[in-house]
């Protein structure tokens, strides 16, 4: 078996008092579309930073593509397509210049695999950065990032700020390039339809601690919302293990919980409940639950 | 690289637009209004600060560009890279500055003038260069501290601009020490990228930074913080002592003997009660940097006055081989002045081998020059750096004609002097004329007294200061001056003190007998008594042993230990009493125990925070800043712009285990 190109082992990083990741333990195995998901301020891009040795952690140790973060080789960086948050860009350049300024970066840089990215993009090759479109910045971004033909690409919520339309399209271009030669991809995404369309495997953030780290087929399958209703007012949540959140309206008490199986409409029929019925949930359910958590 | 430079280059077009501009105006305002060499280096050096830091500033907002971070480079590399396109980014506005200063400035004007400040090793032309490597050298310097790191940046602004400025602006061996700093900047930016680049590792650099920039640090944080405490604080309290002696009002209104660096000036004025000659607090400020300039200012004001203006012209001679050989002279009538190893007397001359003197000397010439124009004694005393070995002097007499030195028609006294005979004997220097008659005497000093300043008496109508504009103010000096009615000479007597301190007076006057008075200085009010007191505050921050051995040393007896105590060693420039001590110490305690909290967030084991804490308690401030370079600066990362304080207690580089966050039941891990 390969070793894993990502590997993040109880990695622990403060930024001064705050802490922005808390033990944090994952692995991306290769061939794998990883997703990273967390609200704003979850420990996201710090997690990714730590990983291309951006940012020291503060205790724990992240590998990448077999080597330590805080070590990593120069060399290791052309295995390494990396999208920064905001596809930062040289501004000032022309996409035909910046395509040369990352070929005379980067060794395995593929100039004519880039042609054909930007070819198939529409991306015009005499235009400044500044003054493509956000949407084709991103493509721009992604296709400097593929053309060095990288092992793994590490996508730093590569949608961010780009309408629905354009955002399918970017989805479905990176899908098809990255499914292409079998690559690694790890990406963070606040989309969570993108993110359930395209993942195989999710990690959720939530406050700098790793609360899930599964196949998304599993999360779907484990986590189960129950909307259980009653004749008067709903009463408070039962004391249930694996309770994600509760939710109660009027005569309805909603609950979303991990391996509820049997457990929960049991719960509920004791305090009184006429049905109890499991929804189906997206991820985006899912993650909300998880994220804004207790009861409510 | 080699993308990252040019991309860099392309990037600081607005730098080399203003580096551009900065340096066209600097060529044009020396030759247009025929600035001071001092002044073009003091603005040049501040713009390669100011740019640097801006500079730096722009590296530090570039450092969250993870686009180019991202790349197979090393950080260090990139940053050369960046580093190299700054340097290009300099260097051809410099370039463009130095063509313009050669082309506005002509040869023998350019020569002249830098003369007058530059020593002979860069007389030779390479001024410029020496310029262009100063500015550069603070380029680099402020642009790598700024750009990487925080605490340095503040402590090299604190300590590099006021100790430049201060370097700049004092005369004498600055430039020496300018050139000495600047190759110490150069040499650390150097050998920091070069030793990084060379291990490539940041705890390389780390160290690097360590060796050369940090001990650059505390060689000009101490060299600062003595000039703040011996000099700029007993500046606080500028004093006046007046005393009588019969009809003669004496009046010592300097500051304390603080700085030996300060010798020069003069610091008293004399005069009889009915009116005497006050020196303003600029005018002695002038004296210290630009007094040279100012006394070519005021032979052009009195001109245009159209007074008899009495030629000065410098000359500074050597003795050799029992002859005294002309070392410098200078175009400008100018009289006065002592030399190394020799001394002056002159009118005008037109050309001479280049000045390989001290500035001082010129200075003492400036600060004498009043007293040659009757037949008045002069009792000087050659600095003690190197001083006229008497027994090389004939004990009998020297006889050296003058006939060569060029003497100006216009000046009835130089033109006695050019007939005159200069005899030199073991007590004395005398000119004497064709006639055998004195024109005028140099006596030695007495053994524990050295030479402070002389100065002409004039008669006043009444007291009065102009605090009016500089210029001004010079005009209106002259204008309200009476002619000399004597001259006077002060000198201090050791054991010196720089706020405790004698001042000995000598006046002459025409049929007067040479009136002597001692002058007591001492701090009187608690203000002043307070500012005395606080000197010994520079042996605050030094590390322990140093700190003890500062108290140990013995106190400087003489003008030439306190020379050697204040200038040559700084280090031990503290140590005046056992309350600085102690208070060194609870400063080292503290150290020690911030070292401790630091450490313990950022080492893993104690016994790392143990050695922190015993480095920190044996360095003081100065163990806080290698561990500052040392550890990483990740934990304390500023965010929002401020620093945050890390709990100690929540802090997840401790010794002990940190625990995993505790389960919530919620956990979907497969």
């Amino acid at each position: 078996m390969s070793e894993s190109p990502v590997v993040f082992d109880r990695v622990t990083h403060y930024y001064g008092s705050e802490r922005a990741l808390d033990t944090v333990s994952f692995r991306v195995e290769p061939g794998t579309i990883f997703a990273l998901l967390g609200r704003n301020g979850a420990g996201k891009t710090t997690a990714l930073k730590c990983l291309l040795g951006f940012l020291p952690p503060t205790r724990g140790s992240a590998r990448l593509l077999g080597h330590d973060a805080t070590e990593l080789p120069p060399d290791l960086r052309n295995r390494v397509g990396y999208v920064a948050e905001g596809q930062q860009l040289v501004g000032w350049m022309k996409v035909r210049q910046l395509v040369a300024f990352q070929k005379a970066s980067f060794a395995s840089f593929d100039a004519e695999l880039c042609a054909v990215y930007l070819k198939q993009l529409g991306l015009p090759l005499k235009r400044r950065v500044f003054q493509l479109s956000r949407g084709m910045r991103a493509q721009l971004a992604l296709a400097l990032a593929l053309a060095q033909r990288p092992e793994l690409v590490i996508l730093d919520d590569p949608a961010m700020g780009l309408d629905a339309v354009v955002r399918r399209e970017f989805l479905e271009v990176m899908i098809d390039l990255i499914q292409e030669e079998g690559r690694t991809l790890l990406f963070t995404s606040h989309i969570l339809s993108d993110v359930e369309r395209v993942a195989d495997r999710v990690a959720i953030l939530d406050r700098g601690v790793l609360r899930v780290n599964a196949p998304l087929d599993t999360v779907k399958e484990r986590v189960g919302r129950y909307r259980a209703l009653f004749d008067g007012d709903a009463p408070a949540a039962p004391e249930l293990p694996g309770l994600v959140r509760a939710r109660r309206r009027r005569n309805e008490l909603v609950l979303t919980v991990i391996d509820g199986g049997g457990a929960v409409p049991e719960a509920c029929t004791k305090l009184g409940a006429t049905s109890v019925e499991r929804e189906p949930m997206s991820l985006e359910d899912l993650f909300v639950d998880y994220t804004s958590g207790g009861e409510s | 690289m080699k993308a990252v430079y040019w991309k860099e280059l392309r990037e600081l077009a607005a730098v080399w637009i203003i580096l551009l501009v900065w340096a066209v105006i600097f060529a044009l305002d020396y030759a247009g209004w025929h600035k001071d060499l001092e002044e073009i280096l003091s603005l040049a050096t501040i713009a390669g600060i100011v740019t640097g830091a801006v500079h730096g500033l722009l590296d530090r907002y570039r450092r969250n560009d993870l686009f180019l971070a991202h790349r197979p480079l090393s950080a260090l590399r990139l940053q050369f890279a960046r580093t190299l396109a700054g340097v290009t980014a300099w260097l051809v506005p410099a370039l463009v500055f130095l063509l313009l200063f050669r082309v506005a400035a002509p040869s023998p004007h350019y020569v002249r003038r830098l003369g007058r400040f530059v020593e002979p090793d860069l007389l030779s032309g390479s001024e410029s260069l020496f310029l262009l490597g100063a500015t550069a050298a603070c380029w680099a310097l402020l642009r790598l501290i700024v750009g990487t790191r925080r605490l340095p940046a503040v402590l090299g602004l604190v300590f590099i601009l006021p100790v430049a400025m201060l370097v700049f602006s004092m005369r004498t061996s600055t430039l020496t020490a300018a050139f000495a700093v600047s190759l110490v900047i150069a040499l650390v930016c150097t050998t920091t990228t070069v030793l990084g680049l060379a291990v490539g590792r940041r705890s390389a650099l780390r160290a690097a930074c360590l060796l050369l920039l940090g001990g650059v640090v505390l060689f000009q944080g101490l060299g600062l913080l003595r000039w703040i405490t011996t000099d700029l604080l007993l500046d606080t309290y500028p004093r006046i002592t007046v005393t009588t002696e019969g009809d003669v009002l004496f009046r010592d209104h300097g500051r304390p003997r603080s700085e030996v660096s300060h010798w020069y000036q003069p610091h008293a004025s004399v005069g009889p009660t009915r009116g005497f000659g006050y020196e303003p607090p600029w005018e002695e400020h002038w004296h210290s940097a630009w007094s040279w300039h100012l006394r070519i200012v005021r032979a052009l004001n009195d001109l245009e006055e159209g007074r008899r203006q009495v030629g000065l012209a410098p000359i500074v001679w050597r003795y050799e081989d029992g002859r005294f050989l002309c070392r410098h002279r200078q175009q400008l009538e100018v009289l006065a002045g002592f030399g190394r190893g020799g001394f002056l007397v002159g009118p005008k001359a037109e050309e001479g081998a280049p000045f390989d003197e001290p500035d001082q000397f010129l200075q003492w010439g400036a600060a004498v020059f009043q007293c040659v124009t009757e037949q008045h004694v002069i009792i000087m005393k050659p600095p003690p750096v190197d001083r006229i070995p008497r027994d090389s002097l004939d004990p009998v007499r020297v006889e050296i004609s003058t006939k060569s030195l060029a003497v100006s028609s216009r000046n009835a006294w130089p033109e006695r002097l050019a007939d005159a005979r200069l005899v030199v004997t073991g007590d004395q220097m005398l000119w004497v004329d064709q006639t055998g008659d004195v024109l005028f005497r140099i006596e030695w000093l007495p053994p524990k007294e050295h030479f402070r300043g002389s100065f002409s008496i004039r008669e006043f109508k009444k007291e009065e200061t102009t605090p009016a504009a500089r210029k001004e103010a010079a005009r209106r000096f002259f204008l309200v001056r009476g002619p000399p009615v004597g001259h006077a000479v002060s000198s201090d007597l050791e054991p010196v003190h720089p706020a405790r301190y004698t001042v000995r007076m000598r006046v002459f006057r025409p049929d007067h007998p040479m009136l002597l008075k001692d002058i007591e200085v001492r701090p009187e009010r608690g203000s002043e008594h307070a500012a005395a007191m606080l000197r010994g505050a520079v042996t605050l921050p030094l590390p322990i042993p140093v700190a003890v051995a500062s108290y140990f040393s013995a106190q400087p007896r003489t003008w030439d230990d306190l020379y050697a105590w204040n200038v040559s060693d700084p280090f031990f420039a503290g140590g005046t009493s056992i309350g600085w001590l102690l208070a060194s110490l609870a400063l080292a305690c503290a150290c020690a125990w911030y070292a401790r909290k630091q450490a313990r967030m950022r080492c893993a084991t104690e016994r790392a925070v143990r050695l922190w804490m015993a480095a920190t308690f044996l360095l003081g401030p100065l163990g806080l800043v290698w561990m500052r370079f040392v550890l990483g600066r990740e934990t304390i990362e500023p965010i929002g712009g401020a620093r945050r304080a890390v709990d100690l207690d929540a802090s997840p580089a401790t010794a002990e285990p940190w625990p995993e966050p505790l389960p919530t039941g919620t956990e979907v891990n497969a």
